[in-house]
């Protein structure tokens, strides 16, 4: 497991490194600032700790950006209140081994479900490491998923032959991130429109998938920035 | 088949070629991959050219001319109704796959989503049509 601590106060990360004592296969990598950790570096890491009141840093915009890598932060406060939603929660400072123990299997389940989620696997292959062709095929997938689910969101008022079009075309482009909930989802909802559904009775169905597909899109963004 | 015969792809989507281009170097397929934006490029490729695919791959969800408006076009033009053609499709309905059939086309893939299982796909395609004849070798 290998862990990135952001923390501007060098006695809490004394405490830190005291808590991860015992822990085997544990790597931390200490940073006093969030400021200039690229994408890419952080991506190589399994999880993020994080100060709440990180000094010269918008918490919230480090973590909106990083929303795909596990993220847990800490507070010295007693009554914990989450400036944002971690997806690993937030935790007590100093920080004992028991709760470091439960921050590393949650980031590992999160860590789990995310590979069970969005996968690079197909890009990487139709790009064969070639970095810039990579970041151009996700920008223009990106760019075409956020046009048809601003299309979707209007679902109401297209034409059930539209409809259907939109949603095979978000149906495919979103089956190249492995995401096979969303495109069993799709697929449903497309095919009960060709089945002669009446489209009141998949509108509900589609709402499910702009949200979802907005998550997508969310983490998408997070790859490109 | 004939491994200098053209395989021809009919499909909007510019990353199912990417797909169906990688899946061939992957597989060494030999012949090469023509790729055409929808059923009306298709037409007027077909209309134009002197040597014919050995194999059109196509997709049915498209613009100006969808799958089965080409393959009705295809199926009523005595030079080109002799071509096979394998659908190739994100779409698991059976109206389609009726519809398809009913178009006489050779066979009906449901694109996979994973990388793995597209390639079988491709595979079974290959291994399939270089061991049965073409009507036009």
């Amino acid at each position: 497991m290998r862990l990135i601590y952001l923390e501007d106060d060098l006695i809490d990360q004394r405490l830190f490194k005291r808590a991860c004592r015992d822990i085997k296969d544990l790597e931390v990598t200490y940073y006093t600032s969030c400021k200039g950790l690229k994408e890419e570096y952080l991506n190589s890491y399994d999880g993020i700790i994080i100060d709440q009141y990180l000094q010269d840093c918008s918490i919230k915009e480090f973590a909106d950006k990083h929303i795909h890598i596990p993220m847990a932060a800490l507070s010295a406060s007693e009554i914990l209140v989450a400036e944002h939603d971690y997806n690993v929660g937030i935790w007590q400072k100093p920080i004992k081994e028991d709760a470091l123990k439960d921050i590393i299997k949650k980031m590992q389940a999160a860590g789990k479900e995310k590979t069970n989620n969005l996968s690079l696997e197909y890009i990487n292959e139709l790009t064969q490491g070639d970095e810039a062709e990579k970041m151009d095929l996700l920008q223009s997938i990106y760019k075409s998923i956020h046009e048809h689910n601003e299309q979707l969101d209007k679902a109401g008022s297209l034409s059930n032959a539209d409809l259907q079009q939109l949603l095979h075309k978000q149906k495919s482009k979103v089956g190249i991130f492995y995401l096979e909930e969303l495109h069993q989802l799709i697929d449903h909802a497309e095919n009960d429109l060709k089945n002669g559904a009446d489209k009141s009775t998949v509108l509900p169905k589609v709402t499910t998938i702009t949200s979802q597909t907005a998550e997508l899109l969310k983490e998408l963004k997070s790859l490109l920035n | 088949m004939n491994p200098l015969k053209n395989i021809l792809l009919v499909d909007d989507d510019p990353v199912e070629y990417m797909k169906v281009s990688r899946a061939f170097k992957k597989l060494d397929i030999p012949n090469p991959l023509l790729h055409k934006s929808d059923g009306l490029e298709a037409k007027k490729y077909l209309e134009e050219c002197t040597e014919l695919p050995g194999l059109i791959l196509l997709d049915l969800n498209m613009p100006n001319m969808n799958g089965f408006e080409f393959l009705t076009f295809i199926k009523a033009d005595e030079r080109l109704k002799i071509i096979p053609i394998v659908v190739l499709t994100t779409s698991n309905n059976e109206k389609d796959k009726i519809e398809s059939y009913k178009q006489s086309v050779a066979g009906y893939m449901v694109k996979p989503i994973r990388l793995e299982e597209y390639e079988k796909v491709i595979s079974t395609i290959k291994d399939y049509w270089s061991t049965s004849k073409l009507g036009h070798e």
